[in-house]
């Protein structure tokens, strides 16, 4: 089966400075990947070659088995800040129905199956209630919501998520790591984060990156990686995810 | 009562009248998307070096007005080209723009004989001297601008919300910034008929950030803004008319005066909001 990812030998950046060199990483149809990471260690910029946004200057990168250009109408896309200004007036249906809209596609009124994947996407999520607000009544949690249901209304094969819980408080945190495991039973997905452990709960594979590929296993993660990754001794230490379902989220220190 | 009674009778009131209701269709266009994507400066620097369009066109005999329409058009291509490709050095490079275009005009208008005068009716505005013509071209261009927005609203919008995830989407990022930079440089040949270049971005952003107080979606903050225009462009006039005050700048000060009227409720409101929440 043709893996849903494949980097060869990418060295990529921009302005003259190199993020991630020379990484082979391949993922697998189906897996659900946890990319991980101390800050700076290139794991955005990895995601932007993915989608097509970074130009590799030098290596092979295959999406869906095609060119990430032509790869994008199949990916979903949370990125890690929302990139707009809160006091956008847009409601909540139109930031999920412009996820449906064609280049060139003329007339304001999106047609009847764009709204119904809108519509679709939304209740998936449970954002379907907030569809007539502005995105600045959102809490944090909710416009998380509402950025993966509008990832979701292209209907992609392949999910790339940039530290999705980074404003969302622990509670909603693992309740969106549950809905990406749903997710998952469908759609490929690659997800960044900085929490390795609380990730590791949920993904199937963890690949590490600092600039450079440090290590790419679904076995757990031990000292020895992650001292490889953060380039010091680290040690695990447990901290109270408020609403422990089951066992401790925990941290890198 | 005055005012109404000229208006009924003046031919040049009326087209006045007639200039400010185009103009605030331009300005309710456009508007709102210069405050939400937050380009005032870009849409100051195309406004400023239209005189220089104008001043070479009054020299060679052409139409000013011809002249401020192709080099707001150029200067839409320039500031959009440095946007995308000079963010680094953006604001040095609008500002030459700016006050070179601006020095372009005045040179121009040095030169040429006993065209000095409508110089001051440019740079402030004189909507009293808008001739037929004058309002055909004005009518022709709110007419284009909005076809061109009817087309391709969500594509703007797209743009204007979230640029990365528009280029995602496969939507020409650069291709819809600098056509709307162009629909800029329309809204100012539209606009500096009423106000002048100098004071145009006032009536350009102004009616946008107030209606953006109040409405919560692109439309409707449309609608608003060129009723708010409108509005306060009439009634500028018929304040402007009794005491001779030039009607460009008395337009201008009404739309501020309005403007932070709507602020100051706003702020009120939400000052209100905060209270009865932590009241609750």
């Amino acid at each position: 089966m043709t893996p849903a990812v494949e980097l060869e030998g990418v060295t990529a950046g921009y302005d003259g400075y190199v993020a991630i060199r020379d990484v082979t990483l391949s993922v697998s149809d189906g897996e659900f990947l946890g990319l991980v990471g101390p800050n700076g260690s290139g794991k955005s910029t990895l995601l932007k070659v993915v989608l097509g946004l970074i130009r590799p200057s030098a290596g092979r990168v295959r999406v869906l088995g095609t060119s990430p250009a032509r790869a994008r109408r199949h990916v979903g896309y949370v990125p890690q800040y929302a990139a707009f200004t809160r006091s956008f007036p847009i409601t909540v249906a139109d930031v999920v129905r412009s996820a449906t809209l064609r280049p060139w596609q003329p007339w304001p009124r999106y047609r009847a199956e764009q709204r119904a994947a809108a519509d679709a996407a939304m209740a998936e999520v449970e954002v379907d209630a907030l569809a007539g607000r502005t995105v600045d009544q959102l809490s944090g949690g909710q416009l998380q919501r509402v950025l993966i249901a509008r990832a979701l209304a292209v209907r992609p094969a392949l999910l790339l998520l940039d530290e999705p819980t980074a404003s969302v408080d622990p509670r909603a945190e693992r309740a969106f790591f549950e809905l990406l495991r749903r997710l998952n039973e469908r759609m490929t997905i690659v997800v960044v984060s900085h929490d390795i452990a609380f990730v590791s709960e949920y993904v199937s594979h963890v690949a590490c990156i600092n600039r450079e590929l440090v290590c790419h296993t679904a076995e757990p993660l031990g000292p020895g990686v992650l001292e490889r990754l953060y380039g010091h001794p680290v040690r695990f230490v447990d901290h109270a995810h408020v609403d422990h379902v089951h066992g401790g989220g925990h941290g890198v220190h | 009562m005055a005012f109404i009674e000229a208006l009924l009778r003046q031919g040049f009131l009326q087209h006045a009248a007639i200039g400010i209701a185009l103009a605030s269709v331009a300005s309710g266009l456009i508007g709102p998307f210069v405050v939400v994507r937050r380009i005032g400066y870009l849409a100051g620097g195309i406004a400023h070096s239209v005189l220089g369009g104008m001043g070479v066109a009054w020299y060679f005999g052409a139409s000013p007005l011809a002249g401020a329409l192709v080099a707001a058009l150029l200067a839409a291509l320039i500031v959009g080209w440095v946007n995308l490709r000079f963010r680094a050095h953006e604001d040095m490079l609008i500002s030459a723009l700016w006050s070179g275009g601006m020095a372009v005009g005045i040179v121009f208008i040095s030169q040429t004989e006993g065209y000095r005068a409508d110089l001051f009716g440019y740079l402030f505005g004189n909507i009293l001297l808008v001739d037929a013509p004058t309002l055909w071209l004005m009518a022709g261009l709110d007419v284009l601008m909005l076809t061109v927005l009817m087309l391709f609203y969500r594509q703007f919008t797209a743009v204007c919300f979230d640029a990365e995830f528009a280029r995602l989407r496969g939507v020409p990022v650069p291709f819809f910034h600098i056509l709307l930079l162009c629909l800029v440089a329309v809204t100012v040949v539209i606009l500096v008929q009423v106000s002048g270049l100098i004071l145009l971005i006032a009536l350009l952003s102004l009616p946008a950030a107030t209606a953006g107080d109040w409405v919560r979606s692109l439309g409707s903050m449309m609608l608003l803004a060129a009723g708010i225009a409108a509005g306060t462009g009439y009634l500028g006039l018929a304040l402007a008319w009794q005491p001779d005050w030039p009607a460009g700048a008395t337009i201008v000060l009404t739309l501020c005066g309005v403007y932070v009227l709507s602020l100051a409720a706003r702020l009120w409101r939400e000052r209100r909001h905060r209270g009865s929440e932590r009241a609750a």
